[in-house]
């Protein structure tokens, strides 16, 4: 670093060639390297330890659940049942109304009033609350093709939904549509219903025309 | 406490390991011996602060941008590569593997030999290592502004150029660093070599596993975060850590206060470090037990963050006053508090009660930035402080720049956690109010993020400065003559120095 100094100091430069002054330099600037000291620290940290492990232990136990894909909803039930039990009712299998808004309100309206010209009313139909086995069938199979309703021509199709509800569900979402649409006011149909109409159309891969219904179910 | 293999011959009690950790310090290192070491690793490191710099900057530009947007979302909207959607990703990116990881690939070639008191094994490795590396950052951060993204947080750069660019890199500095640990002359390893060594195959582990382009749906959401937690838990923090280990005993000269409590630290953060990253998924579709034992992981975690806090703690306690005459010491206590802060906030946020409202909200980014600021990237600023000098043997040339940079890149980071924090509060409470409006969540940040933006300009202001201050350092080279009094080299770390230098 300092070449005269080096020349005074009347000594050779020590091995690597690094003269005695940057030596300094660097004595100066380093402090001995660093160790552990062998203490173990405070006892209440080995104690804390152990209360963590508890803890952690009780935790994984209690929230775990079993090694399958099931999802964590158990974390939520315990901060909202309020809201949960809303939700499981809704989405009940056998809600009439919660079927009637996802699968006919869109077509028929939530007022079960229909489109004039584009979809039929449910609300004071004839055929929602004549004879409940054309209305069974026409749910199960679908429609087609002209049809008049409450004097208002229509000619759209309505899908077979026998393929999409259960029975039980077709129960629910008839019952709901002859007892809670507008005015309307009929017999409660039965399991047994659905099931029967479900038999007697076994065979049909069509959907019924309005002139076809006239003949199978007056 | 577990049983070490190599307890039948060695009989490892605390007075062996006493006289064990004491040889360690006694092992010869000369003067000259430690200069030839630093000499051996100057190329790589010095190669890796300056790229590292370059990367900080650039991130910090993006950085800046994404964080105005929320300010005034037409802003630079015209060109599709300053959206939104590919700057953020793009900060991220160059902060995490750019700035962070190439300084501290630096910080760990020069820490390896001092510790292993051995000459840098192949450092023509290393070097190609690190060009490897930034290439693939380089190419990664190119095609994420071109729209080119692998769509998963923190793994957004192409897998087929990038990555395995990046991969190959880290692995050949990794070999450069286990070839130096293999080679050792030492037989007691100082605990800043447990964290540095084993952060290379940990993190080549989940590098490689997290790339892999082979998960579908669910499982993808599962190993992007598995990586995502594990690159800050087994790659950030722990050569972090082993720096702060080395450097803070080794400037005020006192011994690391408890090998034991250091043993806890180290084995509590690899044993449940690992299973944390399920817990970002809390309320999504993942199976229960995935969740919970992610969970009970992060409530663990108080383990090893309290066993290095107290070490930490302990060994500085009584000597902070030290502070003042060191930057490197300043920034590494910041640091080592800082980790036992967000070690503390991440568990809390874990929990599924205080998750539910910030899930989702910008309390997160305030975390992260918690992390990857406050705790990597000062501990990084104070590892450069105190490298740096000693590589090219001369000091930095100006306190008040070293001042104005603490200053501005402290406070502008506790600013920007702070508000990000209280935003991300009040935007989470307003999401689970199923009266409230999206619009009302969003209102609600508006002043928070304005002032992280406020805060942005503050920090970058501090970047500059650094790199000023490097750049001044680098260009100084000639001009240290012996002219100058040797003396100044007295107190080297001198912030606070009683007398003035001629010339400066």
């Amino acid at each position: 670093m300092s070449d005269a100094h080096l020349k005074n100091s009347h000594q050779q430069p020590v091995q690597n060639e690094i003269s005695e002054l940057a030596l300094h330099d660097k004595e100066m600037r380093e402090i001995a390297e660093p160790y552990e000291a062998p203490t173990t620290g405070p006892k209440w940290f080995y104690l804390f330890m152990v209360i963590s492990l508890a803890i952690g232990s009780f935790y994984l136990g209690r929230h775990m659940g079993k090694l399958d894909a099931s999802i964590h909803i158990g974390f939520f039930e315990k901060n909202k049942p309020a809201d949960t039990s809303a939700v499981t009712a809704a989405q009940s299998p056998a809600s009439g109304a919660s079927l009637f808004t996802s699968k006919c309100a869109s077509c028929h309206q939530a007022d079960g009033k229909g489109l004039p010209g584009a979809f039929p009313p449910l609300a004071e139909s004839e055929f929602v609350l004549g004879n409940p086995e054309r209305l069974i069938s026409i749910v199960l199979k679908g429609l087609t093709g002209p049809l008049e309703v409450e004097g208002q021509s229509f000619n759209g199709t309505m899908p077979a939904w026998e393929d999409q509800m259960s029975d039980q569900e077709l129960v629910a979402v008839i019952n709901h549509i002859r007892n809670k649409l507008g005015n309307n006011q009929a017999s409660e149909i039965q399991l047994q219903d659905v099931q029967k109409v479900r038999e007697q159309t076994a065979s049909r891969t069509q959907p019924w025309q309005a002139d076809e219904l006239e003949v199978a179910y007056p | 406490m577990a049983v070490n293999p190599r307890q039948a011959e060695h009989a490892i009690t605390k007075e062996a390991q006493a006289s064990s950790a004491i040889d360690h310090s006694r092992i010869g290192l000369s003067v000259a011996e430690t200069a030839a070491i630093d000499r051996s690793s100057r190329g790589p490191v010095l190669l890796c602060f300056f790229l590292s710099i370059i990367w900080l900057l650039v991130g910090t530009v993006f950085g800046d941008i994404s964080s105005f947007k929320f300010d005034r979302p037409d802003l630079l909207t015209s060109q599709p590569y300053f959206t939104f959607g590919r700057l953020r990703p793009a900060h991220l990116n160059v902060m995490v593997y750019g700035w962070a990881s190439t300084a501290m690939f630096g910080v760990s070639l020069w820490l390896m030999p001092r510790l292993c008191r051995v000459q840098l094994k192949i450092p023509a490795v290393a070097m190609a290592g690190i060009v490897l590396w930034t290439i693939g950052v380089a190419v990664g951060v190119w095609l994420l502004l071109d729209g080119v993204s692998d769509g998963l947080e923190w793994l957004e750069f192409d897998h087929r150029s990038a990555d395995p660019l990046m991969a190959a890199g880290a692995a050949l500095v990794g070999a450069s660093v286990w070839k130096t640990l293999l080679n050792r002359q030492v037989s007691h390893l100082y605990v800043s070599i447990w964290y540095v060594a084993s952060s290379y195959p940990w993190f080549l582990i989940i590098f490689t596993a997290g790339n892999l382009p082979v998960y579908q749906g669910v499982e993808s959401a599962a190993v992007n975060w598995f990586f995502a937690h594990n690159a800050l838990g087994l790659w950030l923090t722990t050569i972090n850590l082993g720096l702060i280990y080395y450097l803070m005993p080794k400037i005020i000269g006192r011994p690391v206060y408890s090998y034991w409590l250091s043993l806890i630290g180290f084995w509590g953060l690899a044993l449940f470090y690992a299973l944390n990253g399920m817990h970002h998924l809390i309320g999504g579709p993942i199976p229960s037990w995935m969740i919970a034992t992610s969970i009970t992981a992060s409530i663990m975690m108080i383990i090893p963050v309290v066993a290095v806090g107290i070490n930490q703690h302990m060994t500085i306690v009584g000597r902070f006053g030290a502070m003042r005459y060191s930057p490197a010491l300043t920034l590494l206590v910041l640091a080592a508090m800082s980790y036992t802060a967000v070690s503390l906030q991440g568990i809390l946020t874990a929990l599924v009660s205080v998750n539910r409202i910030t899930h989702f909200t910008h309390w997160t980014i305030a975390h992260s930035h918690l992390g990857l600021y406050m705790f990597v990237t000062l501990s990084l600023f104070g590892g450069i402080y105190y490298i740096l000098p000693r590589l090219l043997g001369r000091e930095w040339p100006s306190r008040n720049l070293i001042r104005a940079h603490i200053l501005l890149v402290g406070f502008g980071m506790v600013l920007y956690v702070v508000a990000l924090g209280i935003g991300g509060v009040l935007q989470g409470l307003h999401l689970l109010d199923a009266n409230s409006s999206f619009e009302a969540s969003v209102n609600a940040t508006k002043p928070w993020l304005l002032m992280r933006s406020v805060s942005a300009i503050i920090i970058t202001l501090g970047h500059v400065l650094f790199a000023v201050h490097i750049a001044w350092l680098w260009l100084l080279r000639d001009k240290t003559g012996p002219e100058q009094s040797p003396f100044f080299y007295v107190r080297p770390i001198l912030v606070k120095s009683p007398t003035k230098v001629p010339g400066r």
